[in-house]
């Protein structure tokens, strides 16, 4: 039992803090979210060039094999930095390919991913918002001799437009309920062409309804079985949840240290507003939950790591880490007084994404519905 | 990282489960719920005690010379978890008494005390808090004066200490010229010197239980010309702060503070899973679940930094923030808990014993007292501070 970070992770940590601070400053947030591609992809490649999006990939597609908690640290360190890459959606339908893809969409697929060649993205939800049920996944595929025909409309997907493929979840067995007939399927963006609408945000981030109109890819574009794919959509979501906590979790400590300088430096009826308790206190508080969302959503990445059992503990993490990290960005705001409710203030930025990024994959209710039934019902 | 007990840990733990399902009789039960204010005989724990103190499970990790088994910190963390979770608490005086004295006792102190100490024979109540104030601690009154070779005390204790107290672990001010917290030392008490007077004192719950928290009372003591050599101090004259400070750095960390704040959430799952009132299910109304769950993963973040905690002490890395921050999230989270508890049993909650209460009514007894935890060993709010001034470098007020 050792739960603090070992000599590599602590290296991996550093050299992923101190290359951000150079590589991605707020500006660059800024100027990313001003774009019409949403991303930076100069940094995006420095980020490929160090080796950070094969850290958990296979050796045989480039990658360095290493596990989710060493991508969790890197994502821990984008999150902090908010960095503005493609880095979610991309790993998410990446770790998935690599997971339960055949030997072909591996190897066609994850070396132009630790390249930085290739974006990708995933879509699951439709206009029901719950992450972690079949029921929630309507979209039909249709079986045409060796091609799947799919018709339907997804929500929220990510970075859409500069992906380069889609891991669509949809049905290939008629039906609107159940696990089964669910499949994960491999949709190529360019040759299809879905058709992608802006969806809007506060985080300013790339996020897209997709209408999927008779697009034809053939069956083996299939990833996992055929009709038996909920539980690769299972695994899919717990590690992007556990992603996403640590993610969130980096973004809101960032914040917390911009409170804190703020605290010193700022004055109020003639002291630094940090030596008032109430300030001193709520900041007290958040460092107490920072600290909490690292260590439960790294217990998440590593168990996922492992093998080990790990929905609950992904849900934990996720249940707390989203609503934490909301009150954590919030207090930040809070005590920098209305300079925060400027654009002028890159706090700001924190706090719109991590925010935003707090709502997917899950709410904190539907997390603790999967906690409750572990703890509550007897088998 | 390595979220896990290893292999051999988790093999011991089963030693000690055996152990536990053999000689945790429900007699030994009954007996952490006995009476303290007359200091009641307790035979079939220490019987159970011996035992285990053959198999050197006492305080394992104290060092061989002086009682212990020189054994490792996590073994002993398995230890007193199991027997926590049993609903025995074996190791009292846990944390300041064992680790202090080890560390700045002399070797005749360390000789006097610590295996008096592991075998419960010695019970060491603690004197910090004083009837005009505990989360001032630095500001506390009662004086040592020197007398020829020999200390004079004079002042009052308030709640440390229980009939069953053997010595005071008493700090107090023998040089009132220098700033408050430079002046203090710390003497070991015998409680019955001459001039010393024990009175207990009653508490709002009236029955102490397995899982208490606390008993029904505490006490306070008074010292009238108190004459005591200087080998009855511990540590130098003057660094009385830095053995306090670290004596309640530990005892705000580890599995004990751990479980007693996170055997309500832990006991009503365990309820709920089985029972039901009348016709209403808890467990199955989405409000109970939603209330669990969440309970649930506060106290999962608590054994983690629970984990964190001992992990660094292991390791040797100083503890900054991390004491009081557990010391902040235990107790609040405990305090959740109980309230939630009480939202979820209705008017059962109140019941303290008889055949309609739950679990014999331990949820009543607990909620009189849930709210003390974040006072005693420093305050939510003194706690709070030092995570601010130590963990986030802001000024003091
Ligand atoms: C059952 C029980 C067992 C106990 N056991 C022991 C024991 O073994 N040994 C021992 O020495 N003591 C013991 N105590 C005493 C306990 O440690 C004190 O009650 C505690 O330290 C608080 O001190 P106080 O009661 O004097 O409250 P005060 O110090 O007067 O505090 C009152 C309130 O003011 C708040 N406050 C004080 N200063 C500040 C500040 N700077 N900023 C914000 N808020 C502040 C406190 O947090 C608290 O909420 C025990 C008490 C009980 C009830």
């Amino acid at each position: 039992m050792d739960v603090l970070f070992n000599e590599f992770e602590d290296m991996l940590k550093q050299s992923a803090r101190s290359t951000l601070e150079v590589e991605s400053p707020p500006s660059l947030v800024r100027e990313a979210e001003a774009s019409t591609l949403g991303y930076s992809p100069d940094l995006w490649k420095k980020i490929a060039d160090l080796g950070w999006l094969g850290l958990a990939l296979p050796e045989s597609a480039g990658g360095q094999g290493l596990g989710l908690s060493s991508l969790g640290i890197v994502a821990c360190e984008l999150g902090r930095a908010v960095a503005p890459v493609p880095f979610h959606s991309t790993m998410t339908a990446a770790l998935t390919i690599a997971e339960s893809g055949s030997d072909a969409q591996r190897s066609l697929i994850l070396p132009r991913v630790v390249s930085g060649q290739s974006i990708l993205t995933w879509a699951l939800t439709e206009a029901d918002p719950r992450y972690l049920t079949p029921d929630a996944v309507q979209m039909q595929a249709m079986v045409e001799g060796g091609d799947l025909v799919l018709n339907g409309t997804k929500l929220f997907v990510e970075n859409v437009e500069s992906a380069e493929q889609i891991l669509v979840v949809c049905r290939t067995t008629p039906g609107k309920t159940g696990a089964a007939g669910i499949s994960v399927v491999l949709v190529p963006t360019k040759a299809v062409g879905p058709k992608a609408t802006p969806l809007t945000n506060i985080a300013k981030e790339k996020l897209s309804r997709v209408e999927f109109t008779n697009v034809r890819v053939p069956r083996t574009n299939v990833v996992g079985t055929e009709g038996a794919g909920w539980p690769v959509v299972e695994g899919m979501v717990n590690r992007a949840a556990a992603l996403i906590s640590i993610q969130m979790s980096g973004a809101a400590r960032r914040a917390l240290e911009y409170a804190v300088e703020y605290a010193k430096g700022r004055e109020a009826f003639g002291r630094p507003i940090g030596a008032f308790q109430s300030i001193a206190h709520t900041l007290a508080d958040t460092l107490i939950w920072i600290d909490g969302c690292d260590l439960i959503a790294y217990e998440a990445l590593w168990r996922l790591e492992r093998g080990l059992p790990a929905a609950v503990q992904v849900s934990q993490a996720k249940a707390f880490c989203s609503e934490k990290v909301v009150q954590a960005v919030r207090n930040a705001n809070v005590v920098h007084g209305g300079i925060a409710a400027t654009a002028e203030l890159d706090l700001q930025l924190w706090f719109r994404r991590a925010s935003a990024w707090a709502t997917r994959l899950g709410t904190p209710s539907e997390h603790r519905a999967r906690v409750a039934h572990a703890v509550l019902d007897r088998a | 990282m390595e979220f896990t007990f290893t292999t051999e840990e988790e093999a011991f733990r089963q030693e000690v489960r055996t152990f536990i399902a053999e000689h945790v009789t429900p007699e030994v039960i009954a007996e952490q719920g006995g009476d303290e204010e007359s200091g009641a005989d307790h035979p079939h724990t220490d019987a159970m005690i011996d035992k285990m103190m053959e198999r050197g499970w006492v305080r394992m990790a104290m060092p061989k010379e002086y009682g212990g088994h020189g054994g490792d910190l996590t073994m002993q963390y398995i230890v007193d978890e199991e027997f926590n979770r049993a609903g025995v608490f074996i190791a009292h005086n846990y944390g300041t008494g064992y680790t202090t004295i080890i560390k700045y006792g002399t070797e005749q102190q360390k000789r006097d005390f610590v295996p008096g100490l592991i075998a419960g024979k010695i019970k060491l109540g603690l004197g910090y808090t004083e009837p005009s104030g505990g989360t001032d601690l630095a500001g506390l009154k009662s004086r040592a004066v020197r007398d020829g070779d020999d200390w004079i005390i004079n002042g009052s204790k308030m709640y440390g200490g229980s009939p069953e107290s053997t010595h005071m672990y008493m700090l107090v001010r023998t040089n009132p010229d220098v700033p408050k917290h430079k002046g203090l030392s710390v003497f070991l008490v015998p409680m019955d010197a001459p001039g010393v007077e024990f009175r207990p004192l009653k508490l709002i719950k009236d029955r102490a239980r397995a899982y208490g928290y606390t008993g029904a009372w505490a006490g306070s003591s008074f010292y009238e010309d108190v004459r005591l050599p200087q080998s009855a101090m511990l540590g130098e004259e003057g660094q009385g702060w830095e053995l306090a400070t670290q004596g309640l750095a530990i005892d705000r960390i580890g599995v004990t503070r751990y479980l007693r704040c996170t055997y309500r959430t832990d006991h009503m799952i365990d309820w709920l899973r089985d029972h039901q009132l009348g016709d209403y299910v808890p467990r199955e109304d989405p409000f109970v679940r939603d209330k669990i769950a969440e309970l649930w993963i506060e106290r999962e973040v608590y054994r983690l930094m629970t984990m964190r905690s001992l992990t660094m002490v292991k390791k040797n890395i100083p503890i900054v923030h991390e004491s009081p921050s557990e010391k902040v999230w235990g107790p609040d989270h405990n305090v959740r808990a109980i309230e939630a508890i009480a939202s979820i049993l209705g008017p059962y909650m109140q019941l303290t014993e008889g055949e309609e209460a739950p679990r014999g009514g331990e949820f009543g007894d607990h909620f009189l007292m849930a709210w003390f935890v974040g006072l005693g060993h420093g305050s939510v709010h003194a706690m709070r501070d030092q995570i601010a001034r130590r963990g986030l470098g802001l000024p003091r007020g």
